[in-house]
């Protein structure tokens, strides 16, 4: 795995732009790397397919251990939501898709988890749509990507709409992220290709009725897909609600991955299964005997309050406004590194499916949201 | 309902109407099962809430005259520095 760079398209812009890819830069800053890419073999692509199959198991195992166990005191999740969570893991609410962030060590050949962004994952649209043109534009079919993202989307789609209630699909995120609103309307197009009866709507316009949510036209909302993270929603006006719902609508990603998408679920996995070659080791509340760890709050987003240990010192940490909810200490993963940066590797599921990997780079080694998004071939 | 069953829960419009003799027999439901939504007679009692019979079907939440109040979510956003992005 390593990188290799290109001749520079200089109508890039114009090329990404016409696919609807409007946030590939910030302040003219890229964060669309056109003009190199990550090479990977087909072993390297297989054993990414292998890692994440197995991750997804071992944390449905952890999801069902929690449970069972009762162990949302660990999570921090408001009590009210306790049997929400098990109910919908119960009846098994229709969960669309999650991204693995990997870490990958080429010396020892090794993956490792770094965490599961099971909730509000993004890079979809990057990965399922732009990465796709990209090489389809520089190689075309002479050469293959770790990527059936698209397909599998609408798969998964059809696969659920015997399992959605009601006849019509809401989609719901904030209003001021075109990042958002693209993943948004990318999930929202292929449920659309596949059968699906669609509404958008924004956050803020999710009514309340004294029975049930509403969409702006009074009508009952039964199912709705949220790109809107579950711990800010249960700490809303309307997250008591929730439970009050008469029409127990579905929300889609369901309440359990609540579970997945804390980084208590970290400490959790070690404990399931200690020593996993996958895992990093992984505490609650102290390092254990580690010397080299990472300390992470659990409800961090974009690399916030992240403070990274070596040999017991403190040598780089994140400002943010998180870490009251607690924090997890995790084993220094050894990132990938090249001249350009740090990388991490992004790997999808959706429905059941290991289905497409996005590389991001970063100056430092932690990715935030100003990370770079690097395509990727396989060859 | 049970597929067998002899009970004549289907014919209650068709009773309405021939009591009506009028063919309204189902504004007449309609206004004895929600007559308490704007007083007078009817079958429901007074103690229910009106609430609790007008569900979620849009029609009787109007009649009911609730309307749904909204930005219940979305604060988060506004509040953070962070992307709901993850």
């Amino acid at each position: 795995m390593n990188i290799k760079h290109l001749t520079k398209d200089p109508d890039w812009v114009q090329r990404v732009e016409s696919v609807g890819y409007g946030y590939h830069s910030d302040n003219e800053i890229p964060y669309w790397i056109d003009n190199y890419y990550y090479s990977i073999s087909e072993e390297t692509a297989d054993k990414i397919y292998h890692a994440t199959n197995d991750l997804w198991q071992m944390c449905l195992a952890a999801v069902e251990d929690v449970i069972k166990n009762k162990k949302f005191h660990l999570f921090h999740i408001p009590d009210f939501m306790h049997h929400h969570i098990e109910r919908s893991w119960e009846q098994d609410v229709p969960s669309i898709y999650g991204r693995f962030d990997l870490a990958y060590d080429a010396g020892r050949d090794e993956l490792k988890l770094l965490e599961f962004n099971a909730d509000t994952p993004t890079s979809l649209f990057e990965c399922g749509v732009v990465q796709w043109y990209w090489k389809e534009h520089y190689f075309g079919a002479q050469k293959d990507q770790f990527n059936s993202v698209h397909e599998q989307l609408i798969a998964s789609w059809k696969n659920l709409t015997p399992y959605l209630k009601g006849s019509v699909l809401h989609f719901c995120c904030i209003r001021e992220s075109l990042e958002d609103l693209t993943n948004l309307e990318y999930l929202r197009d292929t449920a659309m290709q596949a059968g699906i009866k669609t509404k958008l709507l924004y956050i803020d316009e999710i009514g309340w009725n004294g029975q049930c949510f509403t969409d702006l036209e009074e009508e009952p909302v039964t199912a709705i897909f949220k790109l809107y993270p579950w711990e800010w929603m249960v700490n809303e006006e309307f997250g008591i609600q929730i439970v009050n719902d008469v029409l127990e609508a579905q929300w889609i990603e369901p309440s359990w991955k609540m579970i997945l998408s804390n980084k208590a679920i970290l400490p959790v996995l070690w404990e399931l299964f200690p020593g996993h070659p996958l895992l990093l080791e992984s505490y609650f509340d102290h390092p254990g005997s580690m010397s080299n760890y990472v300390k992470k709050p659990l409800l961090s987003r974009e690399g916030a309050n992240i403070s990274f240990v070596y040999n017991n010192k403190t040598i780089y940490e994140t400002t943010g406004e998180y870490g009251e909810e607690g924090y997890i200490y995790q084993a220094m993963a050894s990132l990938h590194k090249e001249t350009s940066g740090y990388a991490i590797i992004g790997s999808w599921i959706i429905g059941q499916e290991p289905c497409g990997i996005t590389f991001r780079e970063s100056d430092y080694p932690v990715t935030t949201d100003k990370s770079r998004f690097i395509p990727h071939v396989i060859e | 309902m049970r597929a067998d069953s002899t009970a004549p829960y289907t014919n209650v419009t068709q009773q309405y109407q021939h009591n009506r003799h009028s063919g309204a027999g189902n504004a007449l439901l309609w206004y004895m099962a929600f007559r308490h939504l704007g007083g007078g007679m009817g079958y429901t009692s007074n103690g229910l809430s009106p609430a609790s019979v007008t569900g979620t079907n849009r029609a009787k939440a109007t009649a009911y005259g609730k309307t749904s109040t909204r930005g219940g979510f979305g604060s988060s956003a506004s509040k953070s520095n962070f992307s709901s992005a993850s």
